[in-house]
């Protein structure tokens, strides 16, 4: 089936199975590998990324439902080179380790921070807490989270 | 190396790890590589009455299919314990066999009971799901 949709804002066309998830159409026909699979149950979110303004786990989309959609995904953050804002506190914050689960904590921040730039302590754990983190990092995301907050 | 002790030093790593430039296994493809999906027990408790992977063999894409007796005959020992530790009376450390795929029982959901390799994911995941497994219940423990 013909899938187009924007992804980063550049437009890309395929022919996919019908079958194919959301994340796989990223990951292996663009070559966006940013996006990772973690789980493949929809319980982790490192494939978290944004389609039409709103986090969504990638896995549990497929790509044709997606025909259309205005998708950002964690390639897409930087400007040239530079980091987000949010990029730049999990950096400075330490919010990452191993970096797997990273760019679905970034997406799930970004949506947060564009609905409530000031969010509290409990508001940025309920946030990301469709993120799942196993270098046990927890405290420092928050952290990065709520450094983020002050410079957006 | 001095002016670094007592300081926060940024980590070299984070910055491709933060724009998704990081580079995972599952991101990048080998020359010749082919795709492995497991056939998972869905059953706490039960025993193998029959493993059937004849239908999945003969699928197209399909390189080959193990069960946990083809294993066990290619004489293949499972998974073991990397550190031993003895018994105070020098008994030696009672160690369970731990098989890579079940053999007549399996013991826990997502027990790996087959083993499909294929030239794709697709067709790994489509002849996983042709592998006929009957299973013999027993009361979860």
């Amino acid at each position: 089936m013909k899938v187009s949709m924007t992804v980063n804002g550049t437009a890309y066309e395929h022919d996919v199975e019908p079958r194919t998830l959301l994340v796989q159409h990223l990951r292996e026909n663009m070559g966006l590998t940013g996006t990772h699979v973690g789980c493949d149950t929809s319980s982790c979110g490192a494939c978290t990324i944004i389609v039409n303004g709103e986090t969504v786990k990638s896995c549990t989309l497929l790509a044709v439902q997606s025909d259309g959609a205005e998708i950002k995904t964690i390639e897409g953050m930087a400007t040239n080179g530079e980091l987000h804002p949010i990029q730049e506190s999990f950096r400075e914050k330490h919010g990452l380790q191993c970096g797997f689960c990273t760019p679905g904590m970034v997406m799930s921040s970004w949506q947060l921070l564009e609905r409530n730039p000031k969010p509290s302590e409990d508001e940025i754990r309920h946030a990301i807490e469709g993120n799942f983190c196993r270098c046990t990092g927890y405290h420092n995301i928050v952290k990065a989270v709520q450094d983020a907050a002050t410079k957006i | 190396m001095g002016d670094l002790i007592g300081k926060s030093v940024k980590r070299v790593e984070d910055n491709r790890l933060l724009k998704g430039e990081g580079r995972y296994t599952d991101d990048f493809n080998m020359p010749n590589q082919t795709f492995a999906v497991y056939v998972r027990s869905p059953h706490a408790h039960a025993n193998l009455v029959s493993v059937d992977i004849s239908a999945a063999k003969a699928m197209d894409g399909v390189i080959n299919v193990f069960t946990g007796k083809d294993i066990k005959d290619a004489g293949i020992v499972g998974s073991i314990c990397g550190w031993q530790v003895d018994f105070k009376n020098g008994d030696t450390m009672k160690e369970p066999g731990h098989p890579i795929l079940a053999v007549d029982k399996v013991r826990h959901v997502g027990d790996a009971v087959a083993l499909v390799i294929a030239e794709d994911i697709g067709k790994a995941k489509d002849a996983a799901g042709a592998v006929e497994v009957n299973y013999k219940f027993w009361t979860q423990l």
